[in-house]
């Protein structure tokens, strides 16, 4: 039933063989993809300047899309403006697929803090011209395309699943609720929610927006020395078990980010299906040439 | 979830269209396997948008809300071009209904009575699941041959404020919209949709629209001018509303009695818990649901049963008549021969 609380989970056989696995892509290789996915919507959504909720919706929105469909055949770069698209049409944030197109060839072209951008260094910086990043029509109509057509791919394959709850005006009531309500907890636990949507474990699709509320809650009030009384979470529907596997899974995104900056690096942007195939083969023949 | 976009649009017959919506293409269908009747609501994708938001979210909504008074969605088919919404067939919406049913526009009491519990039943379950319907009018509320009334056209409207222009151009009704809407709120709630009732209500026993505005300001000066001009006094925070004007014009308030002196007494007391101004003070739909209005509702329910009943037999008895007369006189016995087919 439709409630504001509730998002559609996913289930154990979902979870325990995506279909990008059965479809050949190694595990960690779509642990990389999805994160490299959620990273360049979170950075696009900062440029098009669209609010959290907007940028979050995307990122579920996302993930939820890999759940039921492979990586091999609906690339990355299309799902990612398929979904930042859908997304602000959702939440009532109409943005142009012009926007989004540029603001990803941007990202993906230039230096920038985000970690899915080429590494801002002096040389880098000095080296782009406006060419690398400007979208030609005829690019740009390419673009279009694929993005509307990964627009109604997710809509096909979440049979229009499209409500998403999120924790973050939660996460306020909770503690306006336990009078903890501090300017520096609400940063701190905000920062920890966004942290989550790129968490390895796939935390939005695997638990309810109250428990994550909660997780982040209690990492924050702890970090910024704010007490809370004892065992106050079960007052908001969640176990002392699930609260500390989301706490362990919220406080592991940073050291996992770290690592996947590196390894997309080293396998250099798979964001279509040409490379993607490219990625694939290597593996194939470095794996044949260990067992020889 | 679920994989939807199998079927084909060729499943079903295209029959007669019923109608044309801001964003979508009504027809009558059949689905050519089970000869079911449908309402097919096609939506044309556009090259430079794609999917329109608004059908996202009629989508998203009726694939949750079951209820036997909200049109139920049966199916959605997806193709390159076009998006096809197959929706349970209704013979006719509130509004042609009264049209071609009521005594100008009027309907009768009975009547009045069972579509508002249902229309309330309706408006209680979409609130209990949150969700707000923020455009109730009577080309929203579908009726069909057993009488029952369902809630139509979800998703029409947005999250936040309700658009008075659509794409069109065409304006959106602005008859059965809250003052509180009118006056500019943003954070309003389910009780819009409990003023939309208490105004399809009125209309129902007069056939004419309660506050038939033209603009903003007219619709709310029509309200006024029948419920009385609000002040800080009777309506606390008012002068906040972005809407709000010092000099709107003042009016006493008016005697409900007088401008629907065909409404019982009870009616009354169901109907101006309807339409209060202070959206807080307005009755919820479940409340509404127990007014005593509705305490006689089974039995005149049963009383129109009985009667419909007896119209049929004796119209059953007409067309035996007829047909016997027909063979004495050496006509062919067809289907033409009877009174009106029901």
């Amino acid at each position: 039933m439709v409630s504001l609380l509730c998002n559609p989970l996913a289930t154990a056989e979902q979870l325990a063989s995506s279909p990008s696995l059965s479809d050949g892509v190694p595990a960690d290789l779509e642990t990389t993809l999805r994160w490299a996915g959620c990273t360049l919507i979170q950075s696009a959504g900062i440029l098009l300047q669209l609010p959290q909720k907007t940028i979050a919706t995307a990122s579920i929105l996302f993930q939820r899309f890999y759940l039921l469909s492979s990586l091999r055949a609906y690339p990355l770069l299309p799902t990612v403006h398929g979904a930042l698209y859908l997304s602000t049409k959702l939440t009532e944030h109409p943005t142009k697929p012009r926007d989004i197109i540029n603001v990803t060839t941007y990202l993906l072209s230039c230096p920038s803090p985000s970690p899915i951008s080429p590494p801002p260094s002096k040389a880098a910086v000095a080296a782009v011209t406006p060419e690398q990043y400007y979208v030609s029509e005829s690019t740009y109509y390419t673009a279009r395309t694929a993005l509307l057509a990964a627009e109604t791919q997710i809509l096909r394959a979440t049979g229009f699943q499209t409500a998403v709850s999120l924790p973050y005006t939660l996460a306020i009531n909770y503690l306006q609720a336990l009078d903890a309500l501090d300017g520096a907890v609400v940063r701190r636990a905000f920062g920890y929610l966004t942290d989550a949507l790129v968490s390895p474990g796939l935390l939005y699709l695997t638990h309810q927006p109250n428990s994550l509320a909660v997780a982040a809650v209690y990492l924050a009030a702890r970090e910024e020395g704010v007490k809370l009384p004892g065992g106050w979470w079960e007052v908001f529907d969640v176990e002392r078990e699930e609260l500390g596997f989301l706490v362990v899974g919220m406080k592991g995104v940073t050291e996992f980010v770290e690592k996947q900056v590196k390894v997309w690096r080293r396998e250099g942007g798979l964001w279509g299906v040409d490379e993607l195939e490219m990625a694939l083969e290597r593996r194939r023949v470095l794996e044949e040439a260990m067992e020889e | 979830m679920d994989q939807s976009g199998k079927r084909h649009p060729s499943s079903f017959q295209q029959l007669e269209k019923l109608g044309e919506g801001t964003y979508a293409t009504v027809f009558k269908g059949r689905n050519r396997q089970t000869g079911e009747l449908v309402a097919l609501k096609e939506i044309h994708l556009d090259s430079e948008e794609g999917t329109p938001s608004t059908a996202i979210r009629e989508i998203s909504l009726m694939k949750e809300l079951k209820h036997e008074n909200i049109v139920s969605l049966h199916d959605v088919i997806h193709t390159e071009s076009k998006l096809m919404l197959v929706f349970e067939f209704m013979d006719r919406d509130l509004k042609k209904y009264m049209d071609h049913r009521g005594d100008r526009g009027a309907l009768d009491y009975v009547t009045i009575k069972s579509f508002m519990h249902q229309l309330l039943q309706g408006i209680a379950f979409c609130h209990e699941n949150r969700v707000l319907h923020r455009d109730l009018k009577p080309q929203n509320l579908l009726i069909n041959n057993k009488g029952m009334l369902k809630l139509a056209d979800f998703g029409l409207a947005r999250a936040f404020g309700i658009p008075v222009n659509t794409f069109s151009n065409e304006v959106v009704t602005l008859w059965y919209r809250a003052p509180d809407v009118l006056l500019g709120s943003r954070t309003y709630n389910t009780s819009i949709d409990i003023w939309s009732a208490g105004c399809i209500m009125a209309e129902m026993y007069t056939g004419r629209p309660l506050f038939p505005g033209t603009t903003n300001e007219d619709q709310l000066q029509k309200i006024f001018r029948l419920m009385g001009t609000p002040s800080e006094r009777s309506w606390p925070g008012i002068s906040q509303y972005p809407e709000y004007r010092s000099n709107f014009h003042v009016y006493a308030t008016q005697d409900l009695r007088m401008i629907l002196p065909q409404v019982d007494p009870m009616g009354l007391d169901l109907l101006s818990r309807m339409l209060q101004l202070r959206p807080e003070m307005r009755v919820s739909a479940k409340d509404a649901l127990r007014h005593p209005w509705f305490n006689d509702l089974k039995q005149l329910r049963a009383g129109l049963a009985q009667q419909q009943g007896q119209q049929q037999a004796s119209a059953e008895r007409a067309r035996m008549d007829a047909a016997v007369r027909a063979q004495q006189m050496g006509a062919p016995m067809g289907g033409h021969v009877g009174g009106p087919v029901y």
